[in-house]
């Protein structure tokens, strides 16, 4: 199906003809991205367009083009091309020096998304209400998307059953799969799963209502200052039904042991919401907190905002080496990188661009970390590089300010991302030259502290309540004093009475224990605390090491593919020395003959 | 075409930014996005038969975000402090932004006071009259506005340019003196580096 398909297409209608530009780059990259993909479906979709042509052939009078993708992909032809639109829309490309004619076939393009469909349509796939015209596909673009996607599931259904496998052994795979976007309906649970919080709230039930019960007044009115205002276009936050559990959610990181020094911060609410669109409110929660701390996101909220300078930092660096002709004219124009990336960087994407890209990079951002956030920035720029480079100061800060609603591809902008060749080791050095130069110092949590935390807490809260269903048993008299509700005496009343008489010997063993206590001279909780730990550590030791074999997150990985080079490399010095060995025995049993030899 | 550069701040969820898009797109959202960081916009307008292009400079209000105002501060040539009047404590802390202002520019930066949302005037708990008091203590200007109705925001930035323009003005005539003494000094002593000469005006400019 190579090669081009004549028609007298352009004849009927009004044209105007306009000398190529880079605008139909994105398109380009579209197909690009997926060249790798099977033949097979090649073969589909041409079939596909075939039928369509004819039905449309003895529709109406309108003839097409079809082409093949590879041969508009080739670069050659678009860059001298000539753009050839209609109504505002590209339709073909033409050739100066043998005239032909390239066509995108783009008219069913208007009788499809046209506005009376629309109407019907009012919110996209992610719950957005859509503003303007969507970015629109051809039918070429769409048959394939379908079917990308339809591949996509499958293969992802797989890796949902036994994700630890793939993650452990099979990292590469799993990159690539996320570097070409989760799938919509799996996505919830992979980003569990990418930042570790999967199944927690199941876990530890307990901690989560506690964490909502205290609510600061202050606070509370300046949470509900911002909570119409986070996704004002989002169905659900329109509704109200997405509000409530996003307060509570925030009420509850701000009462978290970890947020102690950063508290509510504006952003942080976009950040929560992106994750409610996709997890139960429990979920989003650990989602949000293990997001927060294991990635660091809180250092960006810290007064000061340190993190993001950092990052400013780097970004620097990074301009100068990798598109040295825009960092000096944005240097020429007097232009801080922090007008315009901070506000960015502060809701890691998700306040200033489209829902469609912020998913995007997230996916990327939680498998490889906070390298890509910056790549992603440098292809932001050296998309524009050429409208920058001839705009002064202003007009560059109203482009800048203005990409997230400019209609952009997002596989394009990825692609492109990746191309950028930054080493890790060159940003730490540059994060930790930076620190030391304004004396910050991050705290750092591993999932495992995080874990162990978490644990610590639900066992404390489980104590409380035992503690005061136990003195409720010994002096009713003394609750008021705790601060129970009567209710709560009369729940406990009947636990007891439904346990049989095992239960009450144990009572009655621990509070001759009590007693003792009380004798020696010391709190009755102090004891009750103590014996408790002892307890817990030992609970703790047990099931931890259970659990914290299969959630590995990012650091975890790094840590075992150190250990798996060290073995590598014990094997090999063992090899070595084996054959060392076997070279001195060879040797010696030469000698051995030869001496032999020698004395006959 | 002269720019200006004015800095909007307050309180959060004040109205700032539905003041500005109320002036540039003539448009009101309730539910507006929160802004996060800076944000950026500019529009040209025509007073006394002159076209004046303002950028204008939307900050963040909550207090983590206060850090940063300051660099905006430094070149602003106007500010324009924003308060809710059906916000007591908002209205208590122009104390505190007024404060900002005066460590990064002295007196040098015209300051205007605006009491946003009139629509709400069953609400209302501060008084016009606490208004007139506050900014005359200190020679600001002052206007209450409505970005939902648009009560007063085109006066608002009326006035606005109206005293940029002057200002800048007054600049210019305090700096032709000095160059006049200058021309004649160097008409007897012709000793005088060119160089120096350029060091002042823009000395006199920023």
């Amino acid at each position: 199906m190579s090669g081009i398909v004549e028609t007298d297409y352009f004849l009927d209608e009004k044209l105007e003809i306009i000398t190529s530009t880079d605008t139909n780059e994105s398109e380009k990259s579209g197909s690009e991205t997926r060249k790798s993909e099977n033949k097979k479906q090649n073969v589909l979709k041409f079939q596909f367009i075939e039928a369509k042509e004819k039905e449309n052939k003895l529709n109406a009078n309108t003839r097409r083009l079809a082409i093949n993708p590879m041969a508009l992909n080739k670069n050659n032809f678009q860059r001298n091309s000539i753009q050839i639109l209609y109504s505002g829309s590209i339709v073909g490309y033409q050739d100066p020096k043998t005239q032909q004619i390239m066509g995108v076939h783009n008219e069913e393009k208007n009788s499809r998304h046209s506005l009376p469909n629309l109407t019907e349509y009012n919110y996209n796939r992610y719950g957005f209400l859509i503003e303007k015209d969507p970015i629109t596909y051809t039918d070429k673009e769409l048959c394939k998307k379908t079917q990308f996607e339809k591949y996509l599931n499958s293969k992802w259904m797989n890796i949902k059953k036994n994700w630890h496998k793939t993650q452990n052994k099979k990292p590469k795979q799993l990159k690539k799969l996320i570097r070409s976007g989760i799938p919509n309906s799996f996505r919830g649970v992979v980003w569990e799963h990418l930042i570790g919080s999967y199944r927690i709230s199941q876990k530890y039930p307990n901690v989560y209502p506690k964490l909502i019960s205290n609510i600061d007044p202050d606070l509370e009115t300046e949470i509900r200052k911002d909570l119409n205002r986070t996704f004002p276009f989002h169905e659900n936050f329109q509704n109200g039904s997405f509000q409530e559990p996003l307060f509570r959610i925030l009420i509850a990181w701000s009462n978290c042991e970890e947020s102690e020094d950063i508290g509510y911060v504006q952003g942080m609410p976009f950040i929560a919401g992106a994750f409610l669109i996709y997890l139960t409110e429990e979920d989003a929660f650990y989602a949000f907190k293990y997001l927060m701390t294991k990635y660091q996101v809180r250092e960006i909220f810290r007064s000061g905002f340190p993190l993001i300078w950092i990052y400013i930092y780097q970004l620097e660096k990074l301009l100068e080496i990798h598109l040295p002709d825009l960092f000096n004219h944005l240097k020429k124009e007097g232009l801080k990188l922090q007008d315009f990336v901070l506000p960015w960087l502060i809701g890691i994407f998700a306040e200033r661009f489209s829902f469609e890209i912020v998913v995007r990079v997230w996916d990327i951002y939680f498998n490889e970390g906070s390298c890509f956030l910056l790549k992603f920035i440098l292809s932001l720029l050296s998309w524009k590089k050429k409208e920058i480079l001839s705009l002064g100061h202003d007009d560059i800060y109203f482009l800048l300010q203005n990409l997230s609603k400019t209609n952009c591809n997002i596989d394009f902008l990825i692609s492109r991302a990746l191309n950028f060749k930054i080493k890790e080791k060159e940003l730490q050095g540059w994060a930790s030259e930076y620190k030391k130069k304004h004396n910050i110092k991050f705290q750092i949590f591993n999932q495992e502290k995080l874990d162990k935390n978490l644990f610590i807490q639900s066992r404390s809260i489980e104590k409380q309540l035992s503690s005061r269903s136990s003195g409720s048993l010994i002096k009713p008299g003394n609750n008021r004093d705790c601060g129970i509700s009567s209710e709560d005496d009369e729940i406990h009343k009947n636990k007891t009475s439904r346990g049989g008489k095992e239960k009450n010997k144990t009572k009655i063993r621990k509070d001759k224990k009590r007693k003792k206590h009380k004798n020696s001279g010391k709190d009755k909780n102090d004891w009750h605390y103590y014996s408790k730990q002892k307890k817990m550590n030992f609970h703790y030791n047990k099931e931890y090491s259970k659990k914290n074999t299969k959630n590995f997150g990012i650091q975890q990985r790094i840590d075992i593919r150190i250990i798996q080079q060290r073995k590598i490399e014990k094997l090999k010095k063992k090899k070595k020395y084996q054959k060392k060995r076997k070279k001195r025995k060879q040797k010696l049993q030469q000698k051995k003959r030869t001496s032999k030899s020698k004395k006959k | 075409m002269e720019n200006f550069k004015i800095c909007f701040m307050g309180d959060q969820s004040v109205g700032k930014t539905s003041i500005i898009n109320r002036f540039i797109y003539d448009d009101f959202n309730i539910n507006s996005q929160s802004t996060v960081g800076v944000d950026f916009l500019s529009k040209t307008i025509f007073v006394e038969n002159e076209s004046v292009r303002l950028h204008l400079w939307d900050t963040a209000g909550q207090e983590r975000f206060r850090c940063l105002i300051p660099s905006y501060v430094r070149n602003s040539s106007l500010v324009v402090i924003v308060f809710d009047i059906t916000n007591k404590t908002s209205f208590k802390s122009i104390e505190f932004w007024m404060d900002t202002v005066q460590n990064e520019r002295g007196d040098d930066v015209i300051v205007f006071l605006v009491g946003n949302k009139t629509d709400l005037e069953d609400e209302r708990q501060v008084s016009l009259e606490k208004l007139e008091k506050e900014a005359n203590k200190n020679g600001f200007l002052y206007l209450e506005t409505s970005a939902k109705t648009g009560h007063n925001v085109k006066q608002l930035f009326r006035k606005i340019g109206i005293s940029i323009l002057k200002q800048n003005k007054k600049r210019k005539e305090l700096i032709k003196p000095e160059l006049d003494e200058n021309t004649s000094l160097m008409n007897i002593s012709l000793n005088i580096d060119p160089n120096k000469l350029k060091q002042k005006e823009e000395s006199g400019c920023c």
